[in-house]
């Protein structure tokens, strides 16, 4: 199911035992739309007619391994111990490799497939223009398969023959993951096995898993798909995301708190779930820590609690009060025009001039063009004059500026080495969000020494 | 059955292997044998041949030499050279190459040269000692690049000799740039013989509609019997010539036998099919689109390759149309359909940000600020969180459909500074077409208010 007998149709009839191929064909698609699926089906179908070789264009960081890997492959030659792993010929031009591919059997035909093809524009400006006119320089029938995510005007070729592999509809998806229905079934089972110990226990949700057959996995999987898919439709992702929730799902079932069949109450039970994984993974793999999505620890609580958690990650940040200040004050230096300081920061700053009152039509604001960079003087005088209370410029003061900069809070953005002659400059690295967030927990009300929003 | 496939066979070998038939250009056909006839008879000469890509450069010239070639005169006083810039990216490898295919090897086997120029006058001295008087001809693909040579010393000496006329040489070149004069230093340049040949594309849809009707005909019986002698005439020469990569794959029509019956049957059936005029016009609109034989050429196998796949007997207009309408969609389009609500938002944004700003450059800030103000308002698109939005947003640099501005790394990712790299109307088309798109992200498709 994971390959598209469409695309296979199209490459087949292009590509036929006997018959004249076409100079080059473009596959494209989508990243994990089953292109190379599709394509790696297709070649073992014709394992026996046709001489193919699949490269990936990642693999080859010289131009020398792909000659060599394509005719290595075509002359059939294995690297191994007896021939102490040395290739077929030492190839680095592309004049030999066609010398080589011109010494091959005409009665035969070959293809060369190249994966991640958008990477060979880095290569040498002749290998895609020769790889596109492999008939034209050595009179074999030869073809060749790009396999790329992007448009082909991307590249600058003469036109080719384009296949699309579209991506998959929310049904083709749901067929595909319900392909892991049995392992999942399995897995559930052996957990029970692990986890209790009490035998009728055992049975009885023994029993139950039994009853959650392919129709309430397939129920799980639109749920789950009506929350990710308008995020995105990479395969792999949502499938490791829907395996991962797949257990709180189930979970209340098993412990007889929800029927199998009551639809309603399973879905109010999951989608919380669903959408702080949607937001706190941010879709990245590696946040995904096992002990998250262990069904039995999740229940309404603890999925508010993280939720919560994450929104005060500035909160629990451990900081001495002071370098909280600096902190602030670093992000308004760096986000503030310097001329506005005096208007900002200084309680009597004279009758403010009326400006001409410019009608509001710009949009931009100096937050979504990132830090500028400040003087350490600047930041202390800001620091000075958000701070009620009265402290020394000591030396402990001056090291929580280093501080913030080992947390990479802070940058240096020029003059490091600089610090004593005051040329050195700095950056504050934290967001709009955060810098609020910590104003929070000091009592500062950030927004209200931002230009951006007077 | 069998039959079909022998005809899917025959016709897409000959759509693909046919590099010697020419369409069009008959005069400048005939220049090209005039000069190449000339440098038979001793008489030196250069000449361009300028064309667009992909207009038959390579085949005006394949097909020019073949004619020569049933010339007795022709196959014994000239020897051919072809050279690539593409394969050929140095001036020393294209020296290495001269030598072989003038089966001079041995001869310079263990001579040291001090110059280019020296080794190239003992190759032609070599020539002349071989008793006859022997034409050299030197047909130059890619002729652009072989400017971008070092001092551009082989061209420089292939000029030099052919304006000095010590041996009688004829240099071809081949390119696809307009201005490939200018690449040619001052030196090079006044040795040049300045005759330039322009292939210019003629676009009359009643030739180019004659041409496809004749690449989907089966040849008549007679026409076998003409490939037959010529086929003769051709065995006689080569033993000079087998070097030419044109030759190495010859289209051979002899090799396929038909029926009479078949012939006329299919030929009849391609008539008919012809005779559509809703493809006729499907086919003009295409003509209009891109008016080259190649492309053509290329439709053309697409279109044959149907023929297998459901055991159809004969050719559908009504797939025709259907390639054509293929073809003629935008990749990036089809692409954008294929991508996630939460993309194609961000590419609404985008698209209303370069309408409002003139095609200012926008950081992934800029369009988060719009998007979340239409995501407040939206029902199906809140609560999506920064991280996963910034992702997508990486994911349209990956797709390259948009690309960054000025030198990366220097800021934080937010704030990098990104241009489009399509069009609003790009946007609006794929807006268009996308499936189950929620009504309010096409309403804010339309319009930039909220």
């Amino acid at each position: 199911m994971d390959h598209n007998p469409n695309v296979i149709n199209k490459l087949s009839s292009h590509i036929s035992k006997d018959e004249q191929f076409p100079n080059c064909l473009y596959l494209f698609g989508h990243k994990s739309t089953g292109k190379s699926v599709c394509l790696q089906k297709f070649l073992k179908d014709s394992e026996d007619w046709l001489c193919s070789v699949v490269i990936q264009a990642a693999v080859c960081y010289k131009s020398q391994i792909l000659y060599e890997t394509v005719i290595n492959k075509f002359f059939n030659h294995k690297l191994s111990r007896d021939n102490n792993y040395e290739s077929y010929a030492k190839i680095d031009t592309v004049e030999n490799f066609l010398k080589y591919l011109n010494a091959l059997d005409p009665a035969k035909s070959f293809l060369i497939a190249i994966e991640n093809a958008e990477r060979l524009r880095d290569m040498e400006f002749n290998i895609l223009p020769i790889l596109t006119k492999l008939q034209e320089f050595t009179g074999l029938n030869i073809s060749c398969v790009l396999v790329s995510h992007i448009a082909f005007s991307k590249f600058d070729l003469s036109p080719m023959i384009k296949i699309h592999v579209p991506d998959f509809s929310k049904a083709d998806l749901i067929a595909i993951f319900s392909n892991d229905y049995e392992s999942l079934q399995e897995e559930i089972i052996a957990d029970i096995h692990k986890s209790l110990f009490n035998e009728i226990e055992q049975n009885q949700q023994l029993e139950i898993v039994k009853s959650l057959d392919q129709e309430f996995y397939k129920n799980y999987l639109s749920i789950f798909l009506n929350v990710f898919y308008k995020v995105t439709r990479d395969l792999s992702e949502l499938q490791l995301l829907a395996n991962k929730c797949y257990k709180s799902y189930y979970a209340p079932v098993l412990r007889r708190e929800i029927k199998v069949n009551d639809v309603t109450n399973l879905w109010r039970n999951i989608t919380k779930l669903l959408k702080t994984t949607l937001n706190s993974s941010s879709l990245r793999i590696q946040n995904l820590s096992a002990s998250e999505f262990d069904g039995k620890q999740v229940n309404e609580d603890s999925s508010g609690e993280r939720k919560k958690n994450l929104r005060t990650f500035a909160q629990t940040l451990e900081l001495p009060f002071f370098a909280k200040y600096l902190l602030i004050a670093s992000f308004l230096a760096s986000h503030n025009d310097a001329k506005f300081d005096k208007r900002l920061f200084m309680k009597h700053h004279g009758k403010e001039r009326k400006r001409q009152q410019k009608a509001k039509v710009s949009e931009k604001l100096n937050i979504q063009f990132g830090p500028k960079s400040f003087t350490i003087d600047r930041l202390l005088a800001i620091f000075y004059a958000i701070l009620d209370e009265k402290v020394g410029l000591t030396c402990n003061l001056l090291a929580q500026i280093s501080t913030l900069v080992d947390l990479n809070f802070l940058t240096f953005s020029s003059g490091e080495n600089n610090i004593m002659e005051g040329t050195a400059k700095l950056q504050s690295t934290i967001g709009l969000d955060f810098a609020i967030n910590i104003g929070r927990v000091v009592g500062f009300n950030v927004r209200q020494y931002l230009t951006d929003f007077h | 059955m069998k039959n079909i496939e022998n005809i899917r066979k025959f016709l897409k070998e000959r759509l693909q292997q046919d590099t010697t038939t020419l369409y069009g250009y008959e005069n400048e056909r005939n220049q090209v044998i005039d000069l190449l006839a000339r440098a038979a008879n001793g008489e030196s000469n250069s000449a361009l041949l300028v064309g667009p890509r992909k207009c038959g450069k390579t085949t005006l010239v394949n097909s020019a030499i073949l004619r020569l070639l049933q010339r007795e005169s022709f196959v014994t006083n000239t020897s051919i050279i072809s050279l690539n810039g593409l394969v050929h990216i140095d001036d020393r490898s294209a020296l290495k190459s001269i030598t072989s295919q003038m089966n001079l090897n041995r001869e310079v086997e263990g001579k040291v040269f001090n110059s280019f120029s020296e080794n190239l006058s003992f190759l032609l001295s070599c020539l002349k000692k071989g008793a006859k008087n022997q034409g050299l001809i030197f047909i130059i693909e890619e002729f652009d690049l072989f400017c971008a040579h070092h001092n551009q010393t082989l061209l420089y000496n292939l000029f030099d000799v052919a304006q000095s006329a010590q041996t009688p040489i004829c240099v071809l070149g081949l390119t696809q740039r307009l201005d490939v004069m200018e690449l040619l230093e001052k030196r090079v340049k006044s040795r040049f013989s300045h005759r330039q040949i322009f292939l210019l594309q003629e676009n009359n849809f009643n030739d180019y509609l004659e041409i496809f009707k004749k690449l989907l005909k089966l040849p008549k019986p007679y026409e076998f019997d003409e490939w037959k002698s010529q086929k003769m005439s051709l065995e006689f020469s080569e033993t000079n010539v087998t070097k030419l990569p044109f030759l190495r794959r010859i289209f051979d029509p002899t090799s396929f036998n038909f029926h009479k019956n078949s012939i006329t049957e299919w030929n009849k059936s391609i008539k008919k099919l012809c005779g559509d005029e809703k493809m006729v016009k499907s086919l003009e609109s295409f003509f209009h689109f891109d008016s080259s034989i190649a492309s053509l050429k290329l439709l053309m196998f697409q279109f044959i390759s149907k023929l297998s796949i459901c055991n159809y007997e004969k050719l559908r207009s009504s797939d025709l149309i259907k390639l054509i309408e293929r073809v003629k969609e935008d990749d990036k389009v089809t692409l954008i359909t294929g991508l996630s609500v939460l993309e194609v938002c961000l590419l609404i944004a985008i698209k209303h940000h370069c309408d409002i700003y003139d095609n200012d450059p926008f950081n992934f800030e800029i369009i988060f600020t719009r998007f979340d103000k239409f995501s407040v308002k939206s029902t199906s698109m809140q609560n999506i969180s920064r991280e996963t939005i910034l992702r997508c947003f990486e994911n349209l640099r990956h797709l390259e459909l948009i690309a960054p501005v000025g030198i990366e790394g220097k800021v934080q990712k937010e704030y990098q500074m990104y241009k489009s790299l399509i069009f609003a109307s790009q946007i609006d088309d794929a807006v268009h077409k996308y499936q189950n798109l929620p009504t309010e992200v096409e309403q804010w498709a339309k319009s930039s208010l909220i």
